[in-house]
């Protein structure tokens, strides 16, 4: 039985150790808040806790004639392309997993090869394949391309073969078509696997610029992080401006992290495990 | 009698048919705009894009690639990253030794506290990570420069000597919760008998750590070893929103320099051939990776 | 001369409502040489036990002396005892040779003695082929000798077993249990055995621990505690079918005594009960094992009558379950008599081999 003094000393570092971990993690996006809100936090010492707060800089970022563009575009962007990929996935993941037919070991073979091949790589030659169909600055051109992403495929391959196969095969036999078997009872095992890639996938797209950067030839078709980014290197505005706008972006990943906080602890360790 | 191959011919066709409609729209997305541009990534190193008209300049691309020093500099860049990368897993594994020990024996609770706070860089955006770690050093060069009159106060991330190495502290930074979660699971999934056969046997913390943790840790090290080294070759966001390159071409990636050439000088066939490069290394490196794998499980 | 002492040995685990006291006020000596089995369905607190003796648990109260020493607070790496566990643990990143040789490695026992050591071991237990190959690589049965040669190497003091057999199929258990015994008995290593198997501890133990709930139930040998049960829940553990319990009450009628169950009724053997202070009780068990109950063809006074349920067949002897309104009863049937399912049967017990118990307290009267 631990004896109760190094029982105690043992408490006493976990506390300290989360409390600066969560320091170190936490306070890069503090500080952030903090200049956004006009905090003085350049002189010493630092004002931790903003005592006149000045929201000029938000309103400033709002009143920005693209602004509201950008967060649309975002939103179309973000929404699109994660349903889009998931959609793909899952019926690609499926087949994989649960349906034999000719040549799915050499497929297979191609989506593991693919898969190796480094995303921003490939945006130069389909920059040019997009000017040449005319798609640049398009919706389309910006939402189509990333929807087929071996990656995602492979990843829900791997997280339904891990659901048993029971179940299925017992309404099989029971007499339930395919669709149904898909619908109300594959779907319903698989929840968790899909809601995992969901938040994966909208994080990832929310934050993506360097795609639209690309394709989006035209600033109308910037989405957020984009917009804020070239705000950032274009030294036009004041700091805590660029501040607030750096703020805003990671409103939605946040809010969507605090959500789906166990969804995302299990999906790393579950696919980073599974090498 | 059907013959074995007739029979369930009908529903082995059912269920190649059903697949087939179900992977058709993805492998034609694929083939469109995964396999397509490889082919096209390759053909575009000959010329030189100048949309509409594509002129043909043939190796001239390649030759180029040999001579550029920029080319030579980023390419070295990414060589230290990798490292850094590598160097960052190995660091990752205290934490999850803590955590395992310290923290999952006093209060099993704090690891989901622990785990959200060192994941959350992972989940915000390079434009916000970049903004915030520039002001970071900014406070912190000018505190620093405070003390002293005259002193210049100058971001790490903009000064030749130390733009490479910060950026560099500050990508092991944002995936060490990553890497230390992953750590962590793979500490957990020792079965606990292990070391209670070791203590028997008459182990010390010290001999059951060598002869139990490490040995079941190691593939999952080498694993995540060297793919945090290929990861480097594919770093843009954080290059890009910390130091955008800068100063000069002094803390740029490969990927880095090689979308400059397509967004800013327009110069497409240039950044194809270097992205070849790229391809060709990661490749490499990937298929080194399956090697090691299976002459270890095979 | 190696004795293991436990010493009024409690053992709590967690705190308020989730408070389990898994080993209750345990005292007992497993002599010197002795293979003794801690017997017990999951949950008894024998697993327990065995942990508190190996160092993996420290007693919440009491003590254990093992040889001259007093253990209780000691990690296990001072106790010098030896454990096979149930899923044998070896080291996976290991040879068996590494394996075996792993506890004198850490003792820093030079590299040539250590192999001679181990290949003695390996000839013992007829692995030395084996020896090169890693523990994926064998069988179960093979993998449960090389565990056991990794304790036998150190020559502990004390031997431990953790259901080891309980991962072999049924036919390696019953050889690889005689093989065991034989073992302990050449080697002549003091050691505690758990099992939840009552058949193996009755083939294997010097002595049995029956235990449940964390107290001991009862000591004795195989033979003791399979004909002199102390207890309803000994008498109804050990044996296999199990014993029949019957509940009812003790009718005194002067100087006759009776048993009333619903159904069967019948009148107490003097002997049985002569000499037992009987005051207070009212509710007792009977106790019949299935081999002292015989389905009859003819019902004669003595007979108890019931409906069969079903027959099953082990081995040579076939067994008949019977409804009666008091509970279900195992009995004997004779080959050749074939009733039917839902038949009505008689029986009879034979009552120089009845037990009998006081409901409440479960003790043998």
């Amino acid at each position: 039985m631990p004896k109760s003094k190094s029982d105690r000393i043992f408490r006493i570092i976990a506390y300290a150790s989360v409390a600066i971990s969560a320091a170190i993690y936490l306070y890069p996006f503090y500080l952030l808040i903090l200049i956004s809100l006009r905090a003085d936090v350049f002189s010493w010492p630092p004002e931790l806790f903003p005592r006149n707060p000045d929201f000029s800089g938000y309103t400033a970022i709002f009143s920005h004639p693209a602004f509201l563009e950008w967060l649309t575009n975002s939103f179309i962007y973000t929404i699109c392309i994660s349903l889009g990929t998931i959609l793909m996935a899952s019926i690609t993941g499926y087949a994989f997993s649960r349906l034999n037919f000719p040549g799915k070991t050499y497929l297979f073979w191609l989506i593991l090869g693919l898969m190796m091949i480094p995303g921003i790589v490939s945006y130069i030659p389909l920059y040019v394949m997009l000017a040449k169909m005319k798609l640049l600055s398009t919706y389309w051109g910006i939402i189509i391309p990333p929807i087929a992403s071996p990656y995602s495929a492979f990843l829900l391959k791997q997280s339904f073969d891990a659901i048993p196969r029971d179940y299925e095969e017992c309404a099989y036999i029971d007499g339930a078509s395919r669709l149904t078997i898909i619908f109300r009872i594959f779907l319903p095992l698989a929840k968790p696997a899909l809601v995992t890639l969901t938040l994966f996938q909208f994080v990832w797209n929310w934050n993506n610029f360097a795609w639209p950067l690309f394709v989006a030839t035209s600033p109308r078709f910037w989405n957020l992080p984009l917009g804020i980014w070239n705000l950032t290197w274009s030294y036009t505005r004041d700091f805590w401006t660029l501040a607030s706008g750096g703020v805003i972006l990671m409103i939605v990943p946040f809010i969507l992290y605090l959500i789906g906080i166990e969804y995302f602890l299990r999906g790393i360790i579950v696919t980073g495990l599974k090498k | 009698m059907k013959s074995k191959e007739e029979r369930g011919k009908r529903m082995r066709l059912r269920e190649a048919r059903d697949a087939f409609l179900l992977i058709l729209p993805f492998f034609v997305l694929v083939s469109i705009f995964s396999i397509y541009p490889v082919y096209q990534g390759i053909n575009l190193c000959f010329y030189k894009v100048m949309l509409p008209e594509d002129k043909y300049i043939g190796l001239r691309n390649f030759e180029r690639l040999r001579t550029d020093n920029v080319l030579t500099l980023t390419l070295q860049n990414t060589v230290y990253y990798g490292l850094f990368q590598m160097l960052g897993i190995v660091l990752a594994i205290l934490p999850a030794l803590l955590v395992n020990s310290i923290i999952m024996q006093a209060r099993p609770r704090l690891r989901w506290l622990f785990q959200a706070a060192v994941l959350l860089p992972m989940v915000i955006g390079w434009v916000t990570l970049g903004m915030a770690w520039n002001w970071m050093f900014l406070i912190g060069a000018g505190a620093l420069a405070a003390g002293r009159p005259g002193a210049v106060t100058v971001s790490p991330l903009a000064r030749i000597e130390t733009a490479l190495p910060t950026v560099g502290l500050i990508l092991i930074w944002a995936i060490l919760g990553y890497n230390t979660i992953l750590f962590l699971a793979g500490l957990r999934s020792i079965p606990k008998v292990m070391y209670e056969a070791a203590q028997i046997d008459g182990a010390t913390n010290w001999q059951a750590f060598r002869y139990v943790t490490l040995p079941a840790m190691k593939p999952m090290l080498t694993f995540m070893i060297v793919t945090g080294f290929i990861g480097a070759f594919q770093v843009f966001d954080p290059v890009a929103t910390l130091t955008n390159g800068g100063p000069g071409w002094y803390s740029a990636s490969i990927v880095f320099y090689m979308v400059r050439q397509a967004w800013y000088a327009l110069d497409y066939g240039y950044a194809a051939a270097i992205g070849l490069v790229v391809l060709t290394i990661v490749f490499t490196l990937s298929l080194i990776q399956f090697r090691i794998i299976y002459k270890r499980y095979v | 001369m190696v004795e293991v002492i436990f010493d009024h040995v409690t053992k709590i685990f967690g705190e308020g409502k989730d408070r389990v006291v898994a080993v209750d006020d345990v005292s007992f000596t497993v002599k010197d040489r002795e293979l003794v089995v801690l017997l017990g369905p999951s949950g008894s607190g024998k697993s327990t036990l065995l942990r508190l003796v190996a160092g993996l648990e420290i007693p919440t109260k009491g003590d254990i002396i093992i040889g001259d020493k007093v253990v209780t607070e000691l990690p296990p790496r001072e106790r010098d005892v030896a454990m096979v566990f149930q899923s044998y643990a070896l080291y996976p990143f290991m040879s068996a040779f590494d394996n075996i040789a792993f506890p004198l490695k850490l003792r820093k026992m030079p590299k040539d003695e250590i192999k001679r050591k181990v290949e003695q071991v390996a000839e013992i237990l007829n692995i030395k082929h084996l020896l090169h190959r890693m523990p994926a690589q064998l069988s179960g049965g093979e993998m449960q000798r090389v565990a056991l040669a990794r304790c036998i190497v150190r020559n502990p003091q004390v031997f431990l077993f953790d259901e080891p057999l309980s991962n072999l199929d049924a036919k390696l258990r019953v050889t690889t249990r005689g093989f065991l015994k034989r073992l302990q008995k050449d080697l002549g290593i003091t050691s505690i055995y758990v099992t939840h198997d009552q058949e193996e501890a009755m083939s294997i133990a010097d002595r049995i621990v029956v235990l449940d709930k964390g107290k001991v139930q009862q000591i004795g040998t195989p033979e003791e505690v399979y004909n002199n049960p102390q207890n309803i829940f000994v008498a109804g553990f050990l044996g296999s079918p199990p014993m029949n319990l019957v509940e009812g009450r003790l009718i005194i009628k002067g100087e006759k005594k009776f048993f009333e169950g619903t159904s069967i009724k019948f009148e107490i053997p003097p002997d049985i009960l002569d000499g037992k202070n009987l005051e207070g009780v009212e509710k007792i068990t009977l106790g019949a094992r299935p081999e002292s109950v015989k389905v009859v063809t003819k019902p004669g006074a003595t007979a108890f009558k019931g409906r069969l349920y079903v027959t099953e067949s082990v081995g040579s002897t076939r067994y008949a379950m019977i409804e009666t309104a008091d509970t279900m009863i195992r009995a004997v049937i004779e080959a050749g008599f074939n009733p039917r399912i839902g038949d009505e049967v008689y029986f009879t017990i034979d009552m120089t081999q009845i037990y009998l118990f006081n409901s409440d307290s479960g003790a043998r009267i």
